[in-house]
């Protein structure tokens, strides 16, 4: 029995293999047919990579055991073989060529990006995507939507826990879309396993990648170049509609973005703002800043009671619009609206003890953020 | 050194470059050739082998190209 010992650690083995499937250990299936491709030719290498292993040590350990000393072996001295180095350097240039080939072909589809049909700009930013649809007039910021209070073990978490934005990116399924990778600070990059897409975005380069979308669906990955503090709060969520869907949801965004223009032109009242800014705060600085607007001392300024927060409104409003170069504080001229912005700029003029009583109005920040 | 080592001529230099690129020569041709009085001769070849390999692989990574593009 006692010998039996060595047998339970094999044991343990067999009985979790069937849970191998839940570690997710391999690569996704895979729900485009590049991705489906390169999910194959990582099996057929992989196998061949086993076979190879079980050879060599097969090889190995039998004459390690059949020529042991116990059995009177002795060592057969000999400087060289031409032969068998000829042998063993052919073999393996065979088997990569073999694994070259079909390996090469694929990579020549991955990068072939022409004629799309519909060319999206994705631009990483500390940390949230930009989707940009180049000749639709369509431009928005992707955020990580799941609730504080998940995230800091005061609630339960959900199903979709950090793997969830408010608005996703849309495609429509079917058709070739092309992506034009860019970041406007650091590294990043956006990856979607079941697309086999994983691109780096890089300040000040283009990078491209495609993908035709075949199922209609809710595909999800994740920022997978660590970029800072919240690199993990960077989910991407890709939801693929069917083209009369997809047709139905451009339409709808482009007049929301009119609506959010004649938003701009409203007469908004200090509670409206402050409604609305308290919810742009805790979508867009209390990343950085903290919902308490208490920051990080060393690296992210407190707010409250700040100087610039507190002090006259034109270098607030600079700062907010223009960002800092060279520091971690963006320009969210870009990022927001008109009304976000001046939202979120009375809300930190007067929250927590910042009681200014200043506010400021969507047309003011208008005629500022030209 | 009986023997005269730098009979063989242009084929016996590309013979040897191409084992060494490959990376296999018998040990006695490696004694023929490190016996050798002109050094010269393998360098030379040497380069111009490998320029060779270069714009092989190039031609090699056009021709797959086209055969994607096709
Ligand atoms: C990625 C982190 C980050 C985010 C997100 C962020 N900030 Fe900042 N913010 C900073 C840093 C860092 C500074 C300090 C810059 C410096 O060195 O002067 C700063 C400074 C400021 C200041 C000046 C404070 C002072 O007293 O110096 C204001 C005002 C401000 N941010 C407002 C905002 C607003 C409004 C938002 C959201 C729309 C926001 N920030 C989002 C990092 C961030
Ligand atoms: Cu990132």
């Amino acid at each position: 029995m006692i010998k039996r010992i060595w047998l339970l650690p094999w044991i343990g083995l067999l009985v979790s293999l069937p849970a191998a499937a839940a570690w997710q250990v391999n690569l996704s299936p895979g729900s485009t047919e590049i991705a489906r491709d390169i999910r194959e030719l990582h099996m057929i290498i992989f196998w061949i990579c086993v076979a190879i292993g079980v050879v060599v040590f097969g090889v190995m350990f039998w004459s390690i055991i059949h020529h042991r000393k116990s059995r009177g072996a002795e060592a057969h001295h000999f400087h060289e073989n031409t032969f068998v180095e000829i042998l063993w350097t052919l073999i393996p240039f065979g088997i990569l060529i073999a694994m070259a080939v079909p390996a090469t072909a694929t990579l020549i589809r991955m990068y072939d990006s022409t004629e799309a049909d519909l060319d999206v700009q994705i631009t990483g930013y500390q940390w949230k995507w930009r989707y940009q649809y180049l000749g639709h007039d369509i431009d928005y910021f992707s955020v990580l939507s799941t609730p504080r209070e998940q995230i800091n073990n005061e609630a339960e978490k959900g199903e979709h826990y950090l793997l969830e934005v408010d608005n996703p990116l849309v495609l429509p399924a079917g058709k070739k879309v092309r992506f034009l990778l860019t970041s406007n600070d650091v590294i990043h990059s956006w990856w979607v396993p079941d697309f086999a897409v994983k691109k780096d975005a890089i300040p000040g380069f283009v990078n491209e990648a495609w993908v035709i979308p075949e199922e209609p669906g809710i595909y999800r990955g994740q920022c997978t170049e660590l970029c800072g503090k919240d690199h993990g709060f960077m989910p991407v969520v890709v939801e693929v509609k069917p083209q009369e869907e997809f047709d139905q949801w451009l339409a709808d965004a482009r007049s929301a973005a009119e609506a959010q223009a004649a938003a701009a032109e409203q007469d908004w009242s200090l509670e409206q703002l402050m409604e609305r800014g308290e919810q742009v705060y805790n979508s867009a600085c209390a990343a950085c800043h903290l919902p308490n607007g208490q920051g990080v001392p060393g690296a992210f300024p407190a707010l409250a009671g700040s100087p610039i927060a507190t002090g006259d409104i034109g270098p607030h409003i600079d700062i907010v619009l223009h960002g800092k170069a060279g520091t971690a504080m963006q320009a969210f001229g870009a990022q927001l609206d008109a009304v976000d912005l001046a939202a979120v700029i009375t809300y930190e003029r007067n929250a927590w003890g910042n009681d200014t009583g200043d506010s400021v109005s969507p047309q003011q920040i208008a005629e500022l953020n030209q | 050194m009986a023997k005269e080592p730098d009979k063989g001529g242009l084929l016996k230099t590309l013979q040897s470059v191409l084992a060494a690129m490959f990376g296999v020569q018998s040990e006695r041709r490696r004694r023929e050739d490190f016996s050798s009085e002109k050094p010269w001769r393998f360098i030379l070849a040497g380069l111009i082998v490998a320029a060779a390999f270069v714009i092989f692989v190039m031609l090699l990574v056009r021709w797959a190209l086209s055969l994607g593009a096709a």
